[in-house]
This record gives structure tokens, sequence and C-alpha cells, in this order.
């Protein structure tokens, strides 16, 4: 369970998220949908410890990222584009690094990693150098390395980002497994058809605000639009009219929708 | 402490899996040492420098003065009715001063020979200060001149001294240097290198603490350190032993090495010492980089300073004040110097190593509170 209060965080005067508020149940997907430089990583990595909010909070599992850290990430697997392996390591060479990070014993490491690099085909080259990899085994090696510790959450910023349809496809049968394990999923991106396939619920950012919040069917309904994708462009034109205009959509919002 | 010690083993493991670093730390640094030797063997001519000698006549009425030869000042300076060795137990005398013995067998003038000066002097001083001075003395006591007076210099430099001389001012300044390049790029790479390619957030997505991280890099970073230096050192000395019937590795025919366990073990500690400093002082500048370059470009100020201290050695010239061994680096490289030719005091050792702890400590924590912050990993 993941609850985000008023998370706010500022970089100098410029304010790259702005009270920013959602909620993501055990064995729920949840979509962060937003254009580009909306705020969706910054989000992701509070969400994720790295980065510490100038206000509000996020609490994961009852702990408060703010105080308890630690046991946060012990129970999150965070993956983002710019998060990389050192490439002179083998797949099995980093599973252990990382195994003894999270202080899993031989046995426990033994299991994830064969269940992770069997499901991601990683096993047959395990031991060849990851620098060696196309981008897409790399991408499956991040994820197999990111959740060896088997975390009850999932953290995913632009998970099939430069992916095949392939690879894609195999990454996301792997998270709605993962969630009908009961896991906690959080994703970012961009792409509509990613969110389409995975996504319970959605919440589309902009400017750092979260401009509607809700399942697929209410953000379509909600927007007046026909498609996720159509619901999509008309939020981030409403978002960027006139003051007036917006003041006057807010008094008749619906609910889970800024204007 | 087991976290850190899987974070230094990984940072060595990584070093070793990496052929180009791993060549730029064993190999490269014993071609620079080479080329160095090959370059220092021209133009190796030294300048006297201005001091001033103290020249002690023992058990001998001699007014006390001064004489200025060229840049020296020489003083006359009139001692006690002691033997030579009774003097030297009891007072200090630096490698500038002589004395002057009167024995049964001749007079006798101690010089050491390692102060080149000394030895371009000598002719002067038996001309120009002894002769006027003894005559004095004959004149005042007997009233009379001896005709001739058979005038014995004695070296009081050791054996050690001599054949380490040349090496014990390019030695500290080499070792220093090079170490230090070496350290630039493995502790660069450990911590702004993995921020620049974006491992170092993987890492700190893990449940340990920033500074568990950084004392780990730390420990794996100086262990490395002190690996290359000790390849470096091994190979200079190794030679040594090999060639010890010669009484020394003669090396490009210019140095000569001659070194014992004891030093050896000394100069290992020493190593072990400055590396930490040096890994601390890298740390703290890449704590505050992005990126490779960037580390590479802040430690450029300590490697000037590293530069000054080490070129400062191979061109002091004397005996080097208790304040040098207070001074990180510079009084690593005096203490190499003088553990060089034998001549290492125990104290001044102990000084250098306290100081370099010291200074380790203070970088270390300034690294560590560094890298807690936030922007690093932003």
């Amino acid at each position: 369970m993941i609850k985000i209060n008023d998370l706010s965080k500022r970089f100098g005067d410029k304010t790259a998220v702005k009270k920013v508020n959602f909620e993501v149940k055990d064995g729920e997907i949840f979509a962060l949908l937003g254009p580009n430089g909306a705020g969706k990583t910054t989000t992701m990595r509070m969400l994720s410890t790295l980065l510490k909010p100038t206000a509000g909070s996020v609490i994961i599992n009852n702990w408060d990222t703010q105080k308890e850290a630690k046991e946060i990430k012990k129970n999150i697997g965070f993956l983002t584009t710019e998060i990389r392996l050192d490439g002179q390591f083998t797949p099995n060479e980093l599973a252990a690094f990382y195994g003894k990070l999270y202080g899993l014993d031989k046995n426990a490491l033994e299991e994830n990693k064969s269940k992770l690099f069997d499901y991601f085909d990683i096993t047959q080259i395990a031991d060849r150098r990851y620098e060696t990899f196309s981008t897409g085994m790399k991408q499956k090696t991040s994820i197999a390395i990111c959740l060896i510790h088997d975390p009850k959450t999932i953290i995913f910023d632009e998970p099939t980002n430069g992916l095949d349809i392939l690879t894609q496809k195999q990454v996301e049968d792997f998270l709605l497994t993962e969630k009908q394990r009961g896991k906690t999923i959080v994703i970012s991106t961009h792409i509509l058809e990613v969110v389409e396939a995975l996504a319970d619920r959605v919440g589309v950012i902009i400017d750092g605000q979260s401009v509607a919040q809700g399942t697929m069917e209410e953000i379509i309904k909600g927007a007046g639009a026909r498609d996720l994708r159509e619901a999509f462009i008309r939020l981030n034109e409403q978002y960027h009219e006139p003051e007036e205009i917006i003041e006057e959509k807010k008094a008749k919002k619906k609910p889970g929708f800024l204007f | 402490m087991n976290i850190i010690r899987v974070i230094a083993k990984q940072e060595i493991f990584k070093v070793f899996k990496n052929k180009k670093l791993l060549s730029s730390i064993f190999v490269l640094p014993m071609v620079v040492l080479a080329a160095m030797f090959a370059m220092t063997s021209m133009g190796t001519e030294e300048e006297t420098q201005s001091q001033t000698y103290q020249i002690y006549f023992l058990d001998m009425q001699v007014a006390e003065q001064e004489f200025d030869v060229g840049d020296a000042v020489l003083r006359v300076v009139s001692s006690p009715a002691l033997s030579y060795e009774q003097f030297t137990a009891e007072n200090d005398v630096s490698e500038n001063d002589m004395v002057v013995e009167m024995t049964e067998e001749g007079i006798q003038i101690y010089y050491n020979s390692m102060n080149s000066s000394a030895e371009e002097l000598l002719p002067i001083i038996k001309s120009n200060v002894l002769k006027p001075c003894i005559e004095g003395m004959f004149l005042a006591e007997q009233g009379v001149m001896k005709e001739n007076f058979e005038v014995l210099t004695v070296d009081t430099s050791s054996e050690l001294e001599r054949k380490n001389r040349t090496a014990s001012l390019m030695l500290p300044y080499l070792m220093i240097i090079i170490l230090f390049m070496n350290l630039v790029s493995v502790v660069g790479d450990s911590i702004a290198g993995e921020k620049e390619r974006g491992t170092l957030t993987k890492q700190m997505l893990a449940p340990i603490d920033n500074s568990q991280m950084i004392l780990g890099k730390l420990l794996g970073t100086t262990v490395i350190g002190m690996l290359s230096s000790v390849v470096f050192f091994v190979v200079l000395v190794g030679g040594a032993y090999a060639a010890e019937k010669k009484g020394g590795l003669d090396i490009l025919g210019i140095v000569e090495i001659a070194i014992n366990a004891g030093q050896i073990v000394l100069m290992f500690l020493g190593f072990i010492f400055i590396s930490m400093v040096f890994v601390a002082a890298i740390a703290l500048m890449s704590s505050f980089a992005n990126t490779v370059k960037e580390a590479t470009n802040m430690s450029l100020v300590i490697y000037y300073l590293v530069i000054i201290a080490a070129l400062a050695t191979g061109f002091r010239v004397g005996e080097a004040p208790k304040m040098a061994y207070m001074i990180p680096v510079y009084n690593f490289s005096v203490f190499m110097q003088k553990l060089l030719v034998g001549t290492v005091d125990i104290a001044n050792g102990a000084i250098t190593v306290i100081s370099l702890v010291i200074t380790f400590g203070v970088l270390a924590i300034a690294a560590i509170l560094n890298f807690r912050r936030e922007r690093v990993i932003c």
C-alpha cells in the first residue's frame, strides 16, 4: 500500500512536483501518466527515497520514506532508465553483489535469481559481461537485479522504454504476474499502450500537478473523450487554458479531477 | 562492517576486471618511472645553496668567527674537550656541520658528503678557515708555527646514505606523484564515475547508509592504491636485491639503491598512510563532482599541492625541521627520503604517521558528510 499526501518538490525556485496525492492498494498497478518533464520521474524518485520531498509525505507499507528509508528500501524494487548496472560485471556477479547488499542468504538469493533469470532468459548468458548485452537484455537484466530481493512494492519508471514488442510483452506479463502475487506496482510512462495493457488506475500529471485520477474509464469519461489518447490530449489542453476558464471548470469539477 | 567489506571487495574486483584501469595502475607507473629516471639523468648538476656551516673545533683554542665563502657562511665554534664520538652523542650535529678534531694521526675534519656543498667547500675551508685558525692556535699556545700539519678528512655519511643519495632525492617525489595519479583514476571512477554512469544510484537504493557505501569505497580504493604502490615498489626494490652482490641496483647507471628489510617495512607502512590520505582527499573532491572529468579537474588542486610538497623534498638541503613532519604529504616525502638514507628518526616517523592519520580522518569525515547530502543523488 502506497499513500502519497500533498507531495511537493522544489529545485531552487522551480517547482517540479506540486501537491500530488494518490493511493495505490496491494495487488494493484497504478500508472503515472504525463508528458516529458511533467514531474513523473521526480515523483518516482521521492517514492523510492532517492529524493527528499520539500513538503508532503510518502507512506509505503506504513513506513514513511523520510523517517524509515532503510525499511522502505528493503521492500521496494525501483527501476529507472537513469539507473544502470556496472557493465563489466556479469548478471551472476551483479546478483551476488546486490543480494549481499540486501542481506539475502545464499538460498534466497539462488531461488530468486533462478526464478528471475529463467523468466527473462538470462540464465544462458549469466556469465557474460552486462556491457555486451543488447538494449533489451540489459533492461531485462536490470529488472531481474532490481527485483533480486523479491520486494513487496515495485516502482518502475518507463519500464518498457526502447524495448521491442516481444520484450515489452515479456516485461508487461511479468508485472501482471507480480500483481497477481499481491505486489503493489507503480509505473510511470508516457506510452499509452503500456497504461492500457497494465494499469488498474491512472494518475495524469502535468507540470508537476496531478490533473486527473481514476480508472481508465473514469479518466476517459471525465475528460469527455473517446479513448485514453484523446483524454490525455484534452487534459493537457485544459491545463494550459486561460486561468479564468480553469477556475470556472474547477467550480464544476468531477471527483478525482483537477478541473 | 560486513556491508563495508562487501562494497570494498566489489571495488577491488571492479578494478581487476577493468584491463585499461589495471594497466594504468600497475604498468604505466613503471613505464613513467623508467622514463623519468632517464630524463632526470640529463643535467643533474646541483646548485650550491646559501647556508651556514658550523665548524666545531674540539678541544682547540680558536677564535669564534664567521667567514663568507661564496654563498655559504662558515661559523667557527670552539667546543669543549670531547672526542668526536662523545661530541656527536651529546650534540645535535646536522648534515651541514663539520667537526675538527686533533688526533695523533693529525687533524681530522669530519664532514658529511651527503651535503654536496660541503664537499665543494672542503678545500676552501682547509685553506681559508682551518689554516688561519690552526696557525693562530699554534702561535697562541706554542709561539711557533708548525711547518706542516696533516689534515685528514673523514666522511661521516654512511655507505647507505651514499648509495641512496640520488634515490632519496628522486624516489619520494616519484612515488608520491605516481601514487596520486593512480588514485585519481581509481577513486574518481569509483565515486564520480559511478555517479556519471548511474550505477551509484542503484547501490544507493539498497538498504545501506551512504556512509557505509563511501567507507566501503574508501577501503577498497585504499587497498588498490596500496597494491599499486607495492607492485611499483617491489619492481624497483626487487632489482636491488637481485643485484645485492654488486651492492645495489644501478638503474640506468644513475641511481643506486640498497634497501634493507626494516626500511621496506617502514616504507610499506608509510605507503598505507599516504594512500589513505590521497584516497580520502580525492574521495572528497569526487563527492562534489558528477562526472569523472569534474572529479579530475577538482583533484588538480590537490595534485598541485602534492607536486609542490614532493618537489620541496627533492630540493631540500640539510635537516628538515620538526615542523616539516606535521605537514601532510610533505612529511611523508621527507620521511621516505630519510628512510632511504637510513637516518630516519622514530619520533619524526611517529609525528608523520599521526599527522597522516589525522588528515585522513578529517578528509574522510568531510567526504562522508558531503556524500550524505541529497544533491549527490539528484
